[in-house]
């Protein structure tokens, strides 16, 4: 394969596929590091008193550990230290946007223009694990505790790894047959190679952990059933309500909405999909939206038809919530952008789309964000032929289990929890994006095991002495251990 | 920007001068767990990263005696009734611009919450996509020295918020 240095924001190294050619296929974009760059790049680390980084990652990465092993090319110690708490390393290390808030932006080696490549080692770490198989992390005595999670997304996975190595008995129920929830179905292949995350799944599994698929919630089994059969319930299903544009031709042939377009292309696997084609793109593709799903449907619609897609946003690139990295990658491959531009109807022949008039738009006055509102441009309509439109304009929280059992529900129905992590209903918890709306893979996982914590703390009578994730990390790992080398062994819940 | 602090590491990360304008002006010392923040005239403050009963990342409370004198919880602070956040992307800025470099501690003008509490669990987990005017930048590591330059309306506070920027984002 050949590789290309890409014009990258930050200074590293960092190896991509050439475009003209990663653009006809699903194979990853973003290459690894070797053995030898893993090494150097880790020893840039300044091993800090105080790791920002380890602060900005939301499950609390122990970076510095990592890095200080990795440089060392003691891999294993460098394995457990991320696994400590990040059970989907291999998953976070591909799809975490590091420089976007997360830790490569905190570590301090920014303020000079080149922070630790801190995903790039993660991955290597990962993907060398997977070549070294390394043991699991250790499983406290069996409380007699049962725990139903429903599920099976990063929120989900990660609040059933800690539960259970707290000791407890953990059941995950999952509507659909493969577990990942958006990391399976909603992220493509080029970032996140399914036999990655697969392996993962399975290794959460094999810490006896059952994962029930093809069970939904109040068809095959019912929350009360599983109150009877538990001691707690952990509701994390995500975010599935999508978002509608209500306007003309909304019901055209050919207007697609981009989270069930993405579903339908990844969740058998790609080659399934490529074999029996769903949808109808034609050659002419519009994206709707400014987020990573609007950039994940083009580029999938790229690789899948070889046409001309353009991405419509409202606002100007400025105001673009999608990680510029992974623009400058569609940019690389071909993406078209119109900014200031919104859907004003779809037109049809037939009953199938065939343009899309636009409103063109203007920034206002800034709303509740700070962004300045986009508002039409009275007499600029303007049309757009296409053969297909995509919308990728947002997800709500998945209300269903709140609709049925009448939990209290917060913005956009999200389920509403308590700072214990309590829905409104006795001994039935929340936690992920069904209760923050939509997020990363990595903060969705930090969520459920904040909320295992409580629901560990409250099975076994504890509540009245929490303590959170960070603060345990925060004395745990200290600057002291971490220089006396006392870090070893199998990592604790 | 009217005023610009630099702080200068000395020791430990808890350790460091901090000048005004090129004129020493406070030192901060560290104890234990606890950081201090003593003036040229004696005056200390007390820093601790324990808010609201407990250790959060990027949050930082500074009291004066009893009196808290500034809060940041999860890289937001209020002041004069008015939030304002650590790391903002200033609006209108591209945000490639912002990726590596000089950082921005913004105004939320139309922050939709009154107090800390109240802000919800989707606004927190999205904060970064607030835009606001730049009422302060930082810059630079706080071996070489860390730079805190700030509008007017944040001089009052300009002490304990260099101090703040320097042991969260820059000690080391």
């Amino acid at each position: 394969m050949t590789l290309v240095q890409p014009k990258r924001v930050s200074t590293f190294p960092f190896p991509k596929a050439d475009p003209a050619k990663r653009k006809k296929d699903f194979s990853e974009v973003q290459q690894a590091y070797s053995k030898e760059e893993a090494m150097e790049e880790a020893d840039r680390c300044l091993r800090c008193g105080t790791p920002v980084c380890i602060d900005a990652c939301p499950v609390h990465l122990d970076v510095r550990g990592m890095n200080d092993a990795v440089a060392k090319g003691d891999f294993e110690q460098a394995y457990r230290r991320i696994r400590e708490t990040n059970p989907l390393l291999g998953v976070t290390a591909r799809c975490c946007p590091q420089l976007m808030g997360l830790c490569e932006d905190a570590c301090v080696l920014r303020w000079q223009g080149e922070p630790v490549a801190i995903g790039m080692i993660q991955r290597f770490v990962a993907d060398w694990e997977r070549k070294h198989r390394q043991p699991d992390p250790s499983i406290e005595k069996a409380t007699g505790k049962r725990v139903a999670v429903i599920g099976a997304g990063p929120a989900g996975l990660a609040a059933a790894e800690l539960l259970r190595r707290y000791g407890h008995s953990v059941v995950v129920y999952e509507e659909l047959q493969y577990a990942g929830g958006t990391a399976w179905y909603g992220i493509p292949d080029y970032h996140l190679p399914k036999d990655v995350l697969q392996y993962e799944v399975d290794r959460i599994k094999e810490m006896g952990i059952e994962i029930r698929y093809n069970i939904s919630i109040g068809k095959q089994v019912t929350l009360t059933d599983l109150l009877d059969e538990f001691d707690a319930v952990l509701i994390a299903t995500g975010c599935k309500d999508v978002m509608k544009l209500d306007i003309a031709g909304s019901n055209l042939k050919g207007v697609y909405d981009a989270y069930d377009f993405l579903q339908d292309v990844f969740v058998r696997g790609i080659d399934e999909y490529i074999k029996h084609p769903k949808y109808e793109l034609g050659k002419d593709i519009i994206v709707i939206g400014g987020g990573d799903s609007a950039l994940d449907a083009a580029r999938t619609a790229l690789r899948l038809t070889n046409g001309n897609v353009t991405i419509v946003y409202r606002r100007t690139e400025n105001e673009m919530p999608a990680d510029p990295t992974i623009m400058d990658e569609a940019k690389e491959e071909g993406i078209q952008f119109k900014f200031l531009a919104a859907p004003k109807s779809f037109n049809g022949s037939n009953n199938r789309l065939v343009s899309v008039t636009m409103y063109t738009m203007k920034l206002g006055a800034p709303d509740q964000t700070g962004r300045r509102s986009p508002e039409p441009v009275e007499g600029e309509d303007f049309n757009m032929k296409c053969d297909s439109v995509i919308l990728a304009i947002g997800r709500a929280p998945n209300s269903f289990i709140q609709r049925a059992y009448n939990l209290k529900t917060g913005k956009r129905n999200s389920l509403y929890v308590d700072d214990h992590y309590r829905t409104s209903m006795e001994r039935v918890f929340g936690t992920g994006d069904v209760v923050t709306g939509e997020s990363l893979v990595v903060k969705a996982m930090a969520h459920g095991r904040e909320a295992a914590q409580r629901i560990h703390e409250y099975l076994m009578n504890m509540e009245d002495k929490h303590i959170s994730l960070y603060e345990k990390y925060y004395n745990e790992r200290t600057y002291e251990k971490f220089v006396e080398g006392a870090y070893d062994g199998l990592p604790p819940p | 920007m009217v005023v610009e602090y630099t702080v200068k590491r000395t020791g430990g990360p808890g350790e460091a001068v901090i000048f005004l304008n090129d004129r020493e002006v406070a030192k901060l010392s560290k104890e234990d767990d606890q950081v201090t923040l003593i003036s040229r005239d004696g005056e200390r403050w007390n820093i601790s990263r324990r808010v609201e009963g407990e250790l959060r990342p990027f949050s930082m409370q500074v009291k004066h005696g009893e009196k808290s004198v500034l809060t940041i919880k999860d890289n937001l602070f209020k002041h004069k009734g008015k939030f304002y956040l650590f790391m903002g992307i200033p609006e209108g800025k591209p945000m490639r611009e912002i990726l590596l470099g000089r950082r921005f501690i913004c105004r939320l003008d139309n922050f939709p919450f009154n107090e800390h509490h109240e802000i919800d669990h989707e606004t927190r987990s999205r904060i970064r996509r607030f835009r606001g005017p730049a009422v302060g930048e930082l810059d630079g590591l706080g071996k070489a020295g860390h730079k805190v330059k700030l509008e007017d309306e944040l001089k009052d506070i300009g002490l304990q918020i260099s101090a703040c920027s320097y042991l969260i984002y820059s000690a080391g």
